[in-house]
């Protein structure tokens, strides 16, 4: 994002002052700034370059202001203007202290991290999801790099390409591969078969996660040398059993209903997926 | 819950069979009961206090050219085109007839048959569930009909299920045909079935398998919620073509005593040379409709006529399903397998005796349902244990 556009932004948020770039993405930049009501925050600013991009960073507002649990970001502020005919959306959402999963696992390499913090991780994963289930999120993009680990929380973030399965969907319907993060994104979503998108979708990410988690390794990066030999892998491989690494076979029976390629066998709802996971021995 | 599929001559039947067991039902056919016909009976049988009444629209075969389907309102105007189909009006058509002049409680939407899996077919299909979606009905069925060949087919059938799963309806109408026998004796088939309606029924979904015989009493153990049986053949066994103008007079031809030990269908001779060779103690139970015949010596000598044949296979299922369906969903696999070794047991037996079981025996089939059903509850035991606890999804409507 161009310094002058940003200026331009902080004239329209007069109570928003800059300090550091976070990210800076094309049409989207995340900045940590200081706000005069909420003091450190997240300004994330979009400038769609057509009204389907637009119409994917409103959805992404419209998601995140109905989640108050603490398993998600505050949102505190959104709004859009225009200027010269430029449209510029903000969200200013909570800064979170906090470290990505993605670094906290890197922080243990080439050790896992330790079976207390996986089973927070995704005790508050599965409860996210039961949040998101009722009102119809699909978040399609669960990964270590979008969950924040707090001191005391642990959080969801960037709903970025998540969409409400009651709108229409705006990626095009016809694309080769949709959206997605390879190695963690279930068949239909690499195929891009949005009918069948639904928690179900989550179920099968969070788990690739939950293996890695458990295992040290994404079970689909395995021999893979590229996005698409994890493609591959997904749509066509089973993962090693988690017993021979010495974890219960309830890991398993959780682990592989929810990486049933196809998804009407996965756990139906998290009510279903519930009642596998409460069966975990992590003690054992 | 067992309901009756109408087929030809039943609409007294219907009735009679509705007021004896008034928490039954019947799936009424625009094919079989002309458009007066069924707008003069439809508010009888609403009378009968707790009856579920529900009208398969019939759209299996778009290009029928049947006089008696295309006479209903929802057929008029129309032009089946794919490009130019007005999916939308006609479903709101079919919608419309059922709650405006029909006044039922519960819609089938329409489905059409396939049996080649193609976009077009799976667009449609989650079209007209969404159309339903906003109607507000008791329970909205979607039609799930499918052939064998995509039912062969794993990629084809299990993306059929994996959308079928998150159509916004609270019910799925689900029928299927198969191969040439009135029986399913590929346990391939039988298995493929099951396994997709018990992830239909798990995604909470009210399920009803239209067209059975008694063979579909073993998808109960995938949790369905109705199966509903006919009289004749033609109505215990889906076939896409009883859409067209197909001559199927043959079919109604025969009187055959159903029996309730064997699951088998018998002639009245070959029955009576079975009870002349004392094998009479294998075949049963009675019901008030066959007790002259079946405690007779001579079963040929006694006068049984069709409609004694069809109501004592009605009171049969429709007593077997009481029992069954009161037992929990999650245990209910287990007595179903037992149900059908029952009945192996008997076949058994009667073929070490001798006995010929014919066209309509069902001495070949059993084994292919008992193999489906172990491997079945073997593959899927967990969520099978789930069946009692799975939570309905958030509906527009209530069940």
């Amino acid at each position: 994002m161009e310094d002058f556009s940003l200026q331009k932004i902080l004239n329209h948020l007069s109570k928003v002052r800059v300090i550091t770039k976070l990210k800076d993405g094309g049409q989207k930049s995340v900045f940590v700034a200081y706000h005069s009501d909420f003091s450190n925050i997240v300004l994330k600013v979009v400038v769609p370059s057509n009204s389907d991009e637009k119409k994917r960073a409103l959805r992404e507002i419209n998601i995140t202001s109905g989640l108050t649990s603490n398993l998600f970001a505050r949102l505190y502020d959104f709004g859009e203007f225009e200027d010269n005919g430029i449209t510029t959306i903000y969200i200013i959402e909570e800064l979170l202290n906090g470290d990505s999963l993605r670094d906290v696992i890197k922080s243990y390499a080439p050790n896992i991290i330790p079976i207390s913090l996986t089973k927070r991780v995704m005790d508050s994963l599965m409860e996210a999801l039961s949040i998101t289930e009722p009102v119809k999120l699909v978040h399609r993009d669960i990964k270590p790099e979008n969950v924040v680990v707090c001191p005391e929380r642990i959080v969801l973030i960037d709903f970025g390409i998540a969409r409400r399965l009651d709108m229409a969907s705006i990626t095009d319907s016809f694309a080769l591969f949709g959206p997605m993060t390879p190695g963690y994104a279930p068949p239909e979503q690499i195929k891009n078969q949005k009918r069948k998108i639904s928690i179900r979708t989550d179920l099968f990410s969070l788990s690739v996660m939950f293996y890695e988690l458990l295992s040290g390794s994404n079970p689909f990066h395995i021999n893979a040398d590229s996005p698409n030999q994890a493609i591959t892998n997904t749509l066509n491989f089973q993962p090693a059993s988690l017993t021979t690494l010495g974890y219960h076979p309830s890991f398993d029976t959780f682990i592989f209903n929810c990486l049933q390629k196809s998804c009407h066998r996965r756990p139906a709802n998290m009510t279903q997926a519930m009642l596998i996971y409460n069966q975990l021995k992590w003690e054992v | 819950m067992f309901l009756l599929q109408q087929g030809w001559g039943m609409i007294d039947m219907i009735r009679v069979f509705l007021q004896r067991h008034p928490s039954t039902g019947v799936i009424l056919s625009p094919r079989i009961c002309e458009r007066e016909q069924m707008e003069y009976y439809v508010p009888s049988y609403s009378d009968i206090s707790g009856t579920k009444l529900l009208f398969d629209p019939h759209f299996y075969e778009p290009h029928t050219h049947l006089k008696r389907i295309l006479s209903y309102p929802y057929y008029q105007d129309y032009n089946f085109q794919t490009q130019t189909f007005d999916t939308r009006r006609f479903c709101e058509n079919v919608i419309s007839y059922q709650t405006n002049i029909l006044g039922l409680d519960s819609i089938i939407l329409p489905g059409r048959y396939v049996n080649s899996l193609t976009e077009p077919w799976l667009q449609m299909q989650h079209d007209f569930a969404h159309i339903g979606s906003s109607v507000d009905a008791q329970t909205v069925y979607s039609t799930v009909a499918v052939g064998p060949d995509v039912i062969m087919n794993s990629d084809n059938f299990n993306t059929i299920i994996d959308e079928v799963v998150n159509y916004p309806v609270n019910g799925i109408y689900f029928v299927f045909e198969h191969l040439n026998n009135d029986f399913l004796l590929n346990e391939e088939f039988l298995y493929i079935i099951l396994d997709g309606l018990l992830s239909i029924v798990l995604s909470g979904k009210h399920v009803i398998v239209g067209y059975s015989n008694q063979q579909c009493i073993a998808l109960v153990a995938a949790g369905v919620d109705c199966i509903a049986s006919g009289n004749y053949r033609n109505v215990r066994a889906f076939d896409h073509l009883n859409s067209t103008d197909r001559d199927d007079t043959n079919l109604r031809k025969g009187l055959w005593y159903f029996d309730g030990n064997t699951f088998g269908e018998y002639k009245i001779p070959a029955l009576s040379l079975a009870f002349r060779r004392d094998l009479k103690q294998y075949f049963g139970p009675s019901t008030q409709f066959a007790t002259d015949l079946l405690e007779s010596s001579v079963p040929t000598s006694i006068v049984w006529r069709e409609p004694d044949a069809f109501r004592h296979y009605f009171e049969l299922m429709y007593q077997y399903c009481q029992i069954i369906f009161a037992i929990p969903k999650k245990d209910r696999a287990q007595y179903i397998l037992e149900f059908f070794k029952q009945r192996e047991r008997v076949n058994v037996v009667l073929k070490q005796r001798g006995f010929t079981f014919g066209d309509r025996g069902f001495d070949q089939a059993v084994l292919s349902t008992i193999s489906a059903l172990e491997s079945f509850i073997s593959d899927r035991k967990s969520e099978l244990s789930s069946l009692y606890c799975h939570v309905t999804l958030v509906m527009t409507h209530r069940i």
